[in-house]
Protein backbone atom coordinates (compact mmCIF):
# COMPACT_ATOMS: atom_id res chain seq x y z
CA UNK A 1 0.00 0.00 0.00
CA UNK A 2 1.34 3.40 -0.89
CA UNK A 3 1.83 6.14 1.63
CA UNK A 4 -1.43 7.99 2.13
CA UNK A 5 -1.82 11.72 1.99
CA UNK A 6 -3.75 12.33 5.20
CA UNK A 7 -2.87 15.29 7.38
CA UNK A 8 0.38 14.91 9.28
CA UNK A 9 0.08 15.11 13.04
CA UNK A 10 3.16 16.38 14.81
CA UNK A 11 3.51 16.57 18.58
CA UNK A 12 3.38 20.14 19.65
CA UNK A 13 2.57 21.14 16.10
CA UNK A 14 -0.61 22.87 14.96
CA UNK A 15 -3.13 22.06 17.67
CA UNK A 16 -6.54 21.57 16.03
CA UNK A 17 -8.46 21.04 19.26
CA UNK A 18 -11.30 23.44 20.12
CA UNK A 19 -10.34 26.37 22.30
CA UNK A 20 -12.35 25.13 25.32
CA UNK A 21 -10.58 21.78 25.07
CA UNK A 22 -7.14 23.39 24.98
CA UNK A 23 -7.97 25.57 27.98
CA UNK A 24 -9.31 22.60 29.93
CA UNK A 25 -6.24 20.45 29.20
CA UNK A 26 -3.97 23.39 30.04
CA UNK A 27 -5.73 23.87 33.37
CA UNK A 28 -5.44 20.18 34.25
CA UNK A 29 -1.85 20.05 33.00
CA UNK A 30 -0.86 22.97 35.18
CA UNK A 31 -1.96 20.95 38.21
CA UNK A 32 -1.24 17.33 37.23
CA UNK A 33 1.41 17.58 34.53
CA UNK A 34 -0.51 15.38 32.06
CA UNK A 35 1.25 17.05 29.13
CA UNK A 36 4.16 14.77 29.97
CA UNK A 37 2.15 12.06 28.20
CA UNK A 38 2.50 13.88 24.90
CA UNK A 39 6.02 12.63 24.30
CA UNK A 40 6.69 11.53 20.73
CA UNK A 41 6.40 7.91 19.65
CA UNK A 42 7.01 6.48 16.17
CA UNK A 43 3.90 6.10 14.08
CA UNK A 44 4.27 2.33 13.66
CA UNK A 45 3.41 2.03 17.36
CA UNK A 46 -0.21 2.66 16.38
CA UNK A 47 -0.50 -0.60 14.45
CA UNK A 48 -2.45 -3.46 16.03
CA UNK A 49 0.66 -5.58 16.59
CA UNK A 50 2.38 -2.83 18.53
CA UNK A 51 -0.78 -2.09 20.52
CA UNK A 52 -0.99 -5.57 22.10
CA UNK A 53 0.51 -4.32 25.36
CA UNK A 54 -2.14 -1.60 25.52
CA UNK A 55 -4.85 -4.16 24.78
CA UNK A 56 -3.51 -6.32 27.62
CA UNK A 57 -3.99 -3.28 29.83
CA UNK A 58 -7.56 -2.87 28.51
CA UNK A 59 -8.39 -6.44 29.53
CA UNK A 60 -6.74 -5.84 32.90
CA UNK A 61 -9.00 -2.82 33.45
CA UNK A 62 -12.04 -4.97 32.59
CA UNK A 63 -10.80 -7.55 35.10
CA UNK A 64 -10.36 -4.98 37.86
CA UNK A 65 -13.82 -3.46 37.32
CA UNK A 66 -15.64 -6.81 37.20
CA UNK A 67 -13.44 -8.16 40.00
CA UNK A 68 -14.42 -5.33 42.34
CA UNK A 69 -18.08 -6.07 41.61
CA UNK A 70 -17.68 -9.83 42.11
CA UNK A 71 -15.82 -9.29 45.39
CA UNK A 72 -19.03 -7.87 46.88
CA UNK A 73 -20.72 -11.26 46.57
CA UNK A 74 -17.96 -13.86 46.71
CA UNK A 75 -17.51 -15.64 50.03
CA UNK A 76 -13.91 -16.91 50.28
CA UNK A 77 -14.43 -19.65 52.86
CA UNK A 78 -14.36 -23.25 51.68
CA UNK A 79 -17.84 -24.12 52.93
CA UNK A 80 -19.47 -21.28 51.01
CA UNK A 81 -17.20 -20.29 48.10
CA UNK A 82 -18.67 -22.54 45.40
CA UNK A 83 -22.23 -21.77 46.48
CA UNK A 84 -21.61 -18.01 46.52
CA UNK A 85 -20.59 -18.19 42.85
CA UNK A 86 -23.76 -20.10 41.99
CA UNK A 87 -25.78 -17.42 43.76
CA UNK A 88 -24.39 -14.76 41.41
CA UNK A 89 -27.27 -15.79 39.15
CA UNK A 90 -29.57 -14.05 41.64
CA UNK A 91 -27.52 -10.84 41.62
CA UNK A 92 -28.10 -8.00 39.15
CA UNK A 93 -25.58 -8.54 36.31
CA UNK A 94 -23.89 -11.18 38.49
CA UNK A 95 -23.66 -13.88 35.80
CA UNK A 96 -22.55 -11.32 33.22
CA UNK A 97 -19.90 -9.84 35.52
CA UNK A 98 -18.43 -13.26 36.28
CA UNK A 99 -18.55 -14.26 32.63
CA UNK A 100 -16.86 -11.03 31.55
CA UNK A 101 -14.24 -11.54 34.27
CA UNK A 102 -13.60 -15.07 33.01
CA UNK A 103 -13.35 -14.12 29.35
CA UNK A 104 -11.28 -11.01 30.05
CA UNK A 105 -8.84 -13.26 31.91
CA UNK A 106 -8.56 -15.55 28.88
CA UNK A 107 -8.07 -12.49 26.68
CA UNK A 108 -5.40 -11.04 28.96
CA UNK A 109 -3.43 -14.29 28.90
CA UNK A 110 -3.60 -14.52 25.10
CA UNK A 111 -2.81 -10.83 24.59
CA UNK A 112 0.15 -10.75 26.97
CA UNK A 113 1.54 -13.89 25.28
CA UNK A 114 1.11 -12.32 21.84
CA UNK A 115 2.70 -9.09 23.09
CA UNK A 116 5.66 -11.09 24.36
CA UNK A 117 5.95 -12.90 21.02
CA UNK A 118 5.82 -9.57 19.19
CA UNK A 119 8.63 -8.25 21.38
CA UNK A 120 10.68 -11.39 20.70
CA UNK A 121 9.94 -11.30 16.97
CA UNK A 122 11.10 -7.69 16.66
CA UNK A 123 13.99 -8.00 19.12
CA UNK A 124 12.54 -5.17 21.18
CA UNK A 125 14.26 -6.54 24.29
CA UNK A 126 17.73 -5.56 23.11
CA UNK A 127 19.82 -2.86 24.73
CA UNK A 128 18.83 -0.62 26.44
CA UNK A 129 15.46 -2.27 27.01
CA UNK A 130 16.59 -5.49 28.77
CA UNK A 131 15.36 -4.25 32.14
CA UNK A 132 11.95 -3.29 30.85
CA UNK A 133 11.70 -6.65 29.06
CA UNK A 134 12.35 -8.45 32.36
CA UNK A 135 9.66 -6.33 34.01
CA UNK A 136 7.32 -7.53 31.25
CA UNK A 137 8.31 -11.18 31.73
CA UNK A 138 7.60 -10.79 35.44
CA UNK A 139 4.17 -9.38 34.63
CA UNK A 140 3.59 -12.38 32.34
CA UNK A 141 4.33 -14.65 35.31
CA UNK A 142 1.94 -12.60 37.45
CA UNK A 143 -0.82 -12.96 34.85
CA UNK A 144 -0.35 -16.73 35.06
CA UNK A 145 -0.49 -16.47 38.86
CA UNK A 146 -3.73 -14.51 38.60
CA UNK A 147 -5.19 -17.18 36.30
CA UNK A 148 -4.16 -19.92 38.69
CA UNK A 149 -5.52 -18.26 41.83
CA UNK A 150 -8.73 -17.37 39.99
CA UNK A 151 -9.15 -21.00 39.01
CA UNK A 152 -8.80 -22.11 42.63
CA UNK A 153 -11.25 -19.47 43.89
CA UNK A 154 -14.10 -21.24 42.07
CA UNK A 155 -13.59 -23.97 44.62
CA UNK A 156 -14.92 -26.69 42.39
CA UNK A 157 -13.28 -30.02 41.65
CA UNK A 158 -11.11 -28.53 38.90
CA UNK A 159 -9.95 -25.65 41.08
CA UNK A 160 -9.24 -27.85 44.06
CA UNK A 161 -7.22 -30.35 42.03
CA UNK A 162 -5.20 -27.44 40.62
CA UNK A 163 -4.54 -26.31 44.19
CA UNK A 164 -3.46 -29.78 45.31
CA UNK A 165 -1.02 -29.97 42.41
CA UNK A 166 0.35 -26.57 43.29
CA UNK A 167 0.84 -27.59 46.91
CA UNK A 168 2.70 -30.72 45.80
CA UNK A 169 4.92 -28.69 43.46
CA UNK A 170 5.55 -26.16 46.26
CA UNK A 171 6.63 -28.96 48.56
CA UNK A 172 9.12 -30.12 45.93
CA UNK A 173 10.68 -26.68 46.19
CA UNK A 174 11.19 -27.03 49.92
CA UNK A 175 11.58 -23.68 51.66
CA UNK A 176 11.14 -21.73 48.42
CA UNK A 177 7.58 -23.00 48.01
CA UNK A 178 6.64 -22.56 51.66
CA UNK A 179 4.06 -19.81 51.08
CA UNK A 180 2.07 -22.05 48.74
CA UNK A 181 1.61 -24.82 51.28
CA UNK A 182 -1.10 -25.12 53.91
CA UNK A 183 1.50 -25.16 56.69
CA UNK A 184 2.07 -21.39 56.60
CA UNK A 185 -1.09 -20.70 58.60
CA UNK A 186 -2.60 -23.95 59.75
CA UNK A 187 -5.73 -22.39 61.23
CA UNK A 188 -6.57 -20.45 58.08
CA UNK A 189 -7.88 -22.03 54.90
CA UNK A 190 -5.44 -21.77 52.01
CA UNK A 191 -8.41 -20.57 49.96
CA UNK A 192 -8.55 -17.38 52.03
CA UNK A 193 -4.84 -16.78 51.49
CA UNK A 194 -5.13 -17.39 47.76
CA UNK A 195 -8.08 -14.99 47.69
CA UNK A 196 -5.89 -12.30 49.24
CA UNK A 197 -3.26 -13.08 46.61
CA UNK A 198 -5.83 -12.87 43.80
CA UNK A 199 -7.39 -9.58 44.81
CA UNK A 200 -4.48 -7.74 46.46
CA UNK A 201 -0.99 -9.18 46.03
CA UNK A 202 -1.03 -10.20 42.35
CA UNK A 203 -2.97 -7.23 40.90
CA UNK A 204 -1.06 -4.89 43.23
CA UNK A 205 2.26 -6.15 41.92
CA UNK A 206 0.97 -5.96 38.34
CA UNK A 207 0.00 -2.31 38.86
CA UNK A 208 3.38 -1.43 40.40
CA UNK A 209 5.25 -3.16 37.56
CA UNK A 210 2.92 -1.63 34.99
CA UNK A 211 3.84 1.86 36.21
CA UNK A 212 7.52 0.94 36.02
CA UNK A 213 6.96 -0.57 32.54
CA UNK A 214 5.30 2.66 31.34
CA UNK A 215 8.00 4.89 32.85
CA UNK A 216 10.73 2.83 31.20
CA UNK A 217 8.90 2.99 27.88
CA UNK A 218 8.97 6.77 28.20
CA UNK A 219 12.61 6.68 29.29
CA UNK A 220 13.79 4.58 26.34
CA UNK A 221 11.03 5.37 23.86
CA UNK A 222 9.05 2.79 21.92
CA UNK A 223 11.54 0.69 19.97
CA UNK A 224 12.04 1.34 16.30
CA UNK A 225 10.55 -1.09 13.81
CA UNK A 226 13.39 -3.30 12.55
CA UNK A 227 11.80 -3.53 9.11
CA UNK A 228 11.60 0.25 8.67
CA UNK A 229 14.93 1.67 7.45
CA UNK A 230 16.38 4.61 9.33
CA UNK A 231 16.15 6.64 6.12
CA UNK A 232 12.37 6.17 5.92
CA UNK A 233 10.34 9.36 6.50
CA UNK A 234 8.43 7.97 9.47
CA UNK A 235 6.38 10.53 11.36
CA UNK A 236 6.06 10.68 15.11
CA UNK A 237 2.87 10.98 17.11
CA UNK A 238 2.26 12.14 20.67
CA UNK A 239 1.90 9.20 23.05
CA UNK A 240 -1.63 10.41 23.74
CA UNK A 241 -2.41 9.60 20.11
CA UNK A 242 -1.20 6.05 20.71
CA UNK A 243 -3.39 5.85 23.82
CA UNK A 244 -6.34 7.07 21.76
CA UNK A 245 -5.94 4.27 19.22
CA UNK A 246 -5.36 1.68 21.95
CA UNK A 247 -8.58 2.94 23.54
CA UNK A 248 -10.42 2.38 20.26
CA UNK A 249 -9.01 -1.15 19.97
CA UNK A 250 -9.89 -1.68 23.64
CA UNK A 251 -13.49 -0.70 22.98
CA UNK A 252 -13.68 -3.36 20.25
CA UNK A 253 -12.11 -5.89 22.62
CA UNK A 254 -14.51 -5.15 25.49
CA UNK A 255 -17.47 -5.25 23.11
CA UNK A 256 -16.40 -8.64 21.75
CA UNK A 257 -15.85 -9.94 25.27
CA UNK A 258 -19.31 -8.65 26.20
CA UNK A 259 -20.99 -10.61 23.41
CA UNK A 260 -19.03 -13.77 24.24
CA UNK A 261 -19.82 -13.33 27.94
CA UNK A 262 -23.56 -13.26 27.32
CA UNK A 263 -23.55 -16.21 24.94
CA UNK A 264 -21.03 -18.44 26.75
CA UNK A 265 -21.15 -17.93 30.52
CA UNK A 266 -18.65 -20.26 32.26
CA UNK A 267 -20.00 -23.16 34.30
CA UNK A 268 -19.09 -23.80 37.91
CA UNK A 269 -18.10 -27.39 38.65
CA UNK A 270 -19.18 -29.70 41.47
CA UNK A 271 -18.12 -28.86 45.03
CA UNK A 272 -14.64 -30.33 45.59
CA UNK A 273 -13.76 -33.58 47.29
CA UNK A 274 -10.20 -34.47 48.15
CA UNK A 275 -8.60 -37.79 47.28
CA UNK A 276 -9.83 -38.06 43.70
CA UNK A 277 -8.44 -36.73 40.40
CA UNK A 278 -11.08 -36.49 37.73
CA UNK A 279 -10.46 -33.16 35.99
CA UNK A 280 -7.92 -31.51 33.74
CA UNK A 281 -6.58 -28.00 34.36
CA UNK A 282 -7.74 -24.91 32.41
CA UNK A 283 -6.27 -24.71 28.92
CA UNK A 284 -3.34 -22.35 29.72
CA UNK A 285 -1.94 -25.07 32.02
CA UNK A 286 -2.69 -28.08 29.80
CA UNK A 287 0.86 -28.28 28.41
CA UNK A 288 2.14 -28.84 31.94
CA UNK A 289 -0.52 -31.51 32.44
CA UNK A 290 0.78 -33.41 29.40
CA UNK A 291 4.31 -33.25 30.83
CA UNK A 292 3.03 -34.52 34.16
CA UNK A 293 1.30 -37.45 32.46
CA UNK A 294 4.61 -38.51 30.95
CA UNK A 295 7.27 -37.55 33.48
CA UNK A 296 5.48 -37.07 36.79
CA UNK A 297 4.90 -34.10 39.05
CA UNK A 298 8.44 -32.59 39.03
CA UNK A 299 8.14 -32.05 35.28
CA UNK A 300 5.64 -29.24 35.96
CA UNK A 301 8.39 -27.45 37.82
CA UNK A 302 11.04 -28.22 35.25
CA UNK A 303 8.81 -27.29 32.30
CA UNK A 304 7.80 -23.94 33.73
CA UNK A 305 11.34 -23.28 34.96
CA UNK A 306 12.80 -24.03 31.54
CA UNK A 307 10.32 -21.73 29.78
CA UNK A 308 10.99 -18.80 32.09
CA UNK A 309 14.75 -19.42 32.09
CA UNK A 310 14.69 -19.09 28.30
CA UNK A 311 12.68 -15.89 28.52
CA UNK A 312 14.95 -14.35 31.15
CA UNK A 313 18.18 -15.29 29.37
CA UNK A 314 17.00 -14.14 25.95
CA UNK A 315 18.12 -10.46 26.01
CA UNK A 316 21.56 -11.44 27.34
CA UNK A 317 22.12 -14.15 24.72
CA UNK A 318 20.68 -12.23 21.78
CA UNK A 319 22.16 -8.84 22.58
CA UNK A 320 22.13 -7.41 19.09
CA UNK A 321 22.72 -5.41 17.10
CA UNK A 322 20.52 -7.13 14.48
CA UNK A 323 16.82 -7.01 15.24
CA UNK A 324 15.33 -8.12 11.94
CA UNK A 325 13.97 -11.65 12.38
CA UNK A 326 15.74 -12.97 9.29
CA UNK A 327 19.09 -12.09 10.81
CA UNK A 328 18.35 -13.89 14.08
CA UNK A 329 17.68 -17.46 12.86
CA UNK A 330 18.72 -19.18 16.11
CA UNK A 331 16.33 -17.15 18.26
CA UNK A 332 13.54 -17.53 15.72
CA UNK A 333 14.00 -21.31 15.47
CA UNK A 334 14.12 -21.76 19.26
CA UNK A 335 11.08 -19.51 19.76
CA UNK A 336 9.21 -21.37 17.02
CA UNK A 337 10.05 -24.75 18.56
CA UNK A 338 8.96 -23.64 22.03
CA UNK A 339 5.65 -22.27 20.74
CA UNK A 340 5.07 -25.43 18.67
CA UNK A 341 5.88 -27.63 21.67
CA UNK A 342 3.45 -25.72 23.88
CA UNK A 343 0.69 -26.04 21.28
CA UNK A 344 1.32 -29.76 20.64
CA UNK A 345 1.46 -30.55 24.38
CA UNK A 346 -1.78 -28.61 24.91
CA UNK A 347 -3.56 -30.51 22.15
CA UNK A 348 -2.28 -33.85 23.46
CA UNK A 349 -3.52 -33.04 26.96
CA UNK A 350 -6.83 -31.89 25.52
CA UNK A 351 -7.57 -35.23 23.87
CA UNK A 352 -6.39 -37.49 26.72
CA UNK A 353 -8.65 -38.63 29.55
CA UNK A 354 -7.90 -37.30 33.06
CA UNK A 355 -5.35 -39.33 35.01
CA UNK A 356 -4.60 -39.60 38.71
CA UNK A 357 -1.07 -38.36 39.51
CA UNK A 358 -0.95 -37.79 43.24
CA UNK B 1 34.79 -22.13 40.52
CA UNK B 2 33.68 -21.01 37.05
CA UNK B 3 30.22 -19.67 36.34
CA UNK B 4 29.28 -22.69 34.23
CA UNK B 5 30.34 -25.08 36.99
CA UNK B 6 28.31 -23.16 39.52
CA UNK B 7 25.23 -23.25 37.26
CA UNK B 8 25.66 -27.00 36.69
CA UNK B 9 26.06 -27.60 40.41
CA UNK B 10 22.94 -25.58 41.18
CA UNK B 11 20.96 -27.45 38.51
CA UNK B 12 22.11 -30.82 39.88
CA UNK B 13 21.22 -29.82 43.42
CA UNK B 14 17.78 -28.66 42.29
CA UNK B 15 17.25 -31.92 40.41
CA UNK B 16 18.13 -33.96 43.47
CA UNK B 17 15.91 -31.81 45.67
CA UNK B 18 12.93 -32.19 43.34
CA UNK B 19 13.22 -35.70 41.91
CA UNK B 20 14.22 -37.57 45.06
CA UNK B 21 11.30 -36.37 47.19
CA UNK B 22 8.97 -37.16 44.30
CA UNK B 23 10.33 -40.68 44.06
CA UNK B 24 9.96 -41.07 47.80
CA UNK B 25 6.38 -39.86 47.59
CA UNK B 26 5.64 -42.34 44.82
CA UNK B 27 7.14 -45.11 46.92
CA UNK B 28 4.50 -44.47 49.59
CA UNK B 29 2.02 -46.18 47.26
CA UNK B 30 -1.73 -46.23 47.92
CA UNK B 31 -2.86 -43.47 50.28
CA UNK B 32 -6.61 -44.16 50.45
CA UNK B 33 -8.33 -42.61 53.41
CA UNK B 34 -9.28 -44.83 56.36
CA UNK B 35 -12.30 -42.64 57.15
CA UNK B 36 -15.63 -43.95 55.89
CA UNK B 37 -17.03 -40.41 55.64
CA UNK B 38 -14.24 -39.25 53.34
CA UNK B 39 -14.58 -42.36 51.17
CA UNK B 40 -18.35 -41.88 50.88
CA UNK B 41 -17.80 -38.26 49.82
CA UNK B 42 -15.28 -39.44 47.22
CA UNK B 43 -17.79 -41.98 45.91
CA UNK B 44 -20.42 -39.24 45.57
CA UNK B 45 -17.92 -36.99 43.80
CA UNK B 46 -17.10 -39.79 41.37
CA UNK B 47 -20.80 -40.34 40.68
CA UNK B 48 -21.08 -36.61 39.88
CA UNK B 49 -17.83 -36.25 37.91
CA UNK B 50 -17.24 -39.68 36.37
CA UNK B 51 -20.51 -41.65 36.51
CA UNK B 52 -19.23 -44.19 33.98
CA UNK B 53 -16.36 -45.29 36.20
CA UNK B 54 -18.49 -47.69 38.26
CA UNK B 55 -15.55 -49.86 39.27
CA UNK B 56 -13.86 -46.92 41.00
CA UNK B 57 -17.11 -45.89 42.73
CA UNK B 58 -17.80 -49.44 43.97
CA UNK B 59 -14.25 -49.70 45.25
CA UNK B 60 -14.67 -46.55 47.36
CA UNK B 61 -17.89 -47.91 48.84
CA UNK B 62 -16.24 -51.24 49.67
CA UNK B 63 -13.39 -49.39 51.38
CA UNK B 64 -15.91 -47.23 53.27
CA UNK B 65 -17.70 -50.33 54.57
CA UNK B 66 -14.38 -51.76 55.75
CA UNK B 67 -12.86 -48.46 56.97
CA UNK B 68 -11.21 -48.18 60.37
CA UNK B 69 -13.06 -44.98 61.25
CA UNK B 70 -16.79 -45.24 60.58
CA UNK B 71 -18.03 -42.40 62.82
CA UNK B 72 -20.83 -40.21 61.40
CA UNK B 73 -21.75 -42.64 58.62
CA UNK B 74 -24.85 -44.82 58.41
CA UNK B 75 -23.27 -47.94 56.92
CA UNK B 76 -26.62 -49.62 56.26
CA UNK B 77 -27.42 -46.78 53.87
CA UNK B 78 -24.00 -47.16 52.26
CA UNK B 79 -24.79 -50.84 51.75
CA UNK B 80 -28.12 -49.92 50.15
CA UNK B 81 -26.34 -47.38 47.97
CA UNK B 82 -23.90 -50.05 46.79
CA UNK B 83 -26.85 -52.26 45.81
CA UNK B 84 -28.53 -49.36 43.98
CA UNK B 85 -25.30 -48.65 42.17
CA UNK B 86 -25.03 -52.29 41.20
CA UNK B 87 -28.54 -51.99 39.69
CA UNK B 88 -27.41 -48.95 37.71
CA UNK B 89 -29.52 -46.51 39.72
CA UNK B 90 -27.01 -43.71 40.22
CA UNK B 91 -29.60 -41.20 41.41
CA UNK B 92 -30.76 -43.37 44.31
CA UNK B 93 -27.20 -44.37 45.14
CA UNK B 94 -26.16 -40.72 45.33
CA UNK B 95 -29.14 -39.77 47.50
CA UNK B 96 -28.55 -42.69 49.86
CA UNK B 97 -24.89 -41.80 50.18
CA UNK B 98 -25.66 -38.14 50.87
CA UNK B 99 -28.13 -39.23 53.53
CA UNK B 100 -25.67 -41.71 55.01
CA UNK B 101 -23.41 -38.82 56.01
CA UNK B 102 -26.31 -36.62 57.11
CA UNK B 103 -26.17 -34.32 54.12
CA UNK B 104 -29.50 -35.18 52.54
CA UNK B 105 -31.49 -31.95 52.54
CA UNK B 106 -29.58 -30.65 49.55
CA UNK B 107 -30.79 -33.47 47.34
CA UNK B 108 -34.25 -34.16 48.79
CA UNK B 109 -36.44 -32.69 51.52
CA UNK B 110 -37.34 -34.37 54.77
CA UNK B 111 -34.08 -36.12 55.59
CA UNK B 112 -31.69 -35.29 58.43
CA UNK B 113 -29.99 -31.92 58.80
CA UNK B 114 -26.52 -31.72 57.28
CA UNK B 115 -23.65 -32.22 59.65
CA UNK B 116 -20.31 -30.46 59.36
CA UNK B 117 -17.00 -32.11 59.75
CA UNK B 118 -15.56 -31.37 63.19
CA UNK B 119 -11.88 -30.57 63.63
CA UNK B 120 -9.90 -30.91 66.83
CA UNK B 121 -11.15 -30.63 70.37
CA UNK B 122 -14.43 -29.04 71.55
CA UNK B 123 -14.18 -25.30 71.49
CA UNK B 124 -11.84 -25.28 68.51
CA UNK B 125 -12.98 -23.99 65.12
CA UNK B 126 -15.12 -26.39 63.11
CA UNK B 127 -14.71 -24.69 59.76
CA UNK B 128 -12.32 -25.89 57.10
CA UNK B 129 -8.67 -24.93 57.56
CA UNK B 130 -5.46 -25.56 55.62
CA UNK B 131 -6.21 -27.39 52.40
CA UNK B 132 -9.49 -28.95 53.55
CA UNK B 133 -12.35 -28.69 51.10
CA UNK B 134 -15.15 -27.94 53.58
CA UNK B 135 -17.45 -29.91 51.32
CA UNK B 136 -20.38 -31.60 52.99
CA UNK B 137 -22.54 -31.99 49.90
CA UNK B 138 -21.32 -32.64 46.37
CA UNK B 139 -23.31 -30.33 44.14
CA UNK B 140 -23.78 -30.94 40.42
CA UNK B 141 -22.03 -28.77 37.88
CA UNK B 142 -23.99 -25.55 37.41
CA UNK B 143 -24.36 -23.91 34.02
CA UNK B 144 -25.72 -20.36 34.14
CA UNK B 145 -28.44 -19.56 31.67
CA UNK B 146 -27.43 -18.02 28.37
CA UNK B 147 -31.02 -17.61 27.21
CA UNK B 148 -31.62 -14.44 25.23
CA UNK B 149 -33.98 -12.64 27.60
CA UNK B 150 -34.43 -8.86 27.59
CA UNK B 151 -31.40 -8.17 29.77
CA UNK B 152 -29.08 -10.34 27.71
CA UNK B 153 -30.31 -8.83 24.44
CA UNK B 154 -29.62 -5.35 25.84
CA UNK B 155 -26.10 -6.43 26.83
CA UNK B 156 -25.45 -7.83 23.37
CA UNK B 157 -26.71 -4.64 21.73
CA UNK B 158 -24.49 -2.50 23.97
CA UNK B 159 -21.50 -4.75 23.30
CA UNK B 160 -22.13 -4.67 19.56
CA UNK B 161 -22.34 -0.88 19.72
CA UNK B 162 -18.97 -0.82 21.51
CA UNK B 163 -17.48 -2.97 18.73
CA UNK B 164 -18.83 -0.70 15.98
CA UNK B 165 -17.81 2.57 17.69
CA UNK B 166 -14.39 1.15 18.59
CA UNK B 167 -13.80 -0.07 15.04
CA UNK B 168 -14.81 3.32 13.61
CA UNK B 169 -12.52 5.17 16.01
CA UNK B 170 -9.65 2.77 15.27
CA UNK B 171 -10.13 3.45 11.56
CA UNK B 172 -10.33 7.20 12.18
CA UNK B 173 -7.14 7.18 14.27
CA UNK B 174 -5.25 4.82 11.95
CA UNK B 175 -1.58 5.60 11.19
CA UNK B 176 -0.95 7.81 8.22
CA UNK B 177 1.73 5.48 6.87
CA UNK B 178 2.01 1.71 6.76
CA UNK B 179 5.23 -0.17 7.47
CA UNK B 180 5.28 -1.37 3.87
CA UNK B 181 4.74 2.17 2.62
CA UNK B 182 7.60 3.50 4.73
CA UNK B 183 9.94 0.80 3.47
CA UNK B 184 9.01 1.66 -0.08
CA UNK B 185 9.47 5.38 0.57
CA UNK B 186 12.95 4.71 1.96
CA UNK B 187 13.93 3.18 -1.36
CA UNK B 188 16.17 0.16 -2.04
Amino acid sequence: MATTTRTTREPGGGDERPRWSRRFVAAVDERLGIDALRYPVPEHANSLGWSLGGLTLASFVALVVTGIYLAQFYNPVPEAANQSIRELSDVWLGTFARSLHYWAAQAMYVLVALHLLRVIFHGSYQRPREGNYLVGVTMFALVIAALFTGTVLKWDQEGFEALVHNIEVAELLGGLGFWFTAEVAENVSILVRLYSAHVVIVPGLIIVLLILHALLIKRHGISTHPAIPASAPERSEPFTGHLRRVGAFGLVLVGALGVISVLFPPAIGPTPVEGIEVTKPPWPFLWMYALENWFGLPSILWGAGFLFALLVLLPFVDSGPDRLWRRRPVVMVIAGLVVAALIVLTVIALVTTPEAHL
Amino acid sequence: MGTIKRVLLAATATAVLTVVPAAAADANGDDDSDEARVLVLQAIALIVNQPDDEHEIEERLEHALEATHQEGVDLDLVDEAAAALHDGDHESARELLQTSIGAGPFVSPGVPEPIREAHGEPGEPTFAVGAETGTTVVLDEYEPSSALDGGNVALIVLSAAAIVVGALLAWLFRPVDTVRGLRRAAGP
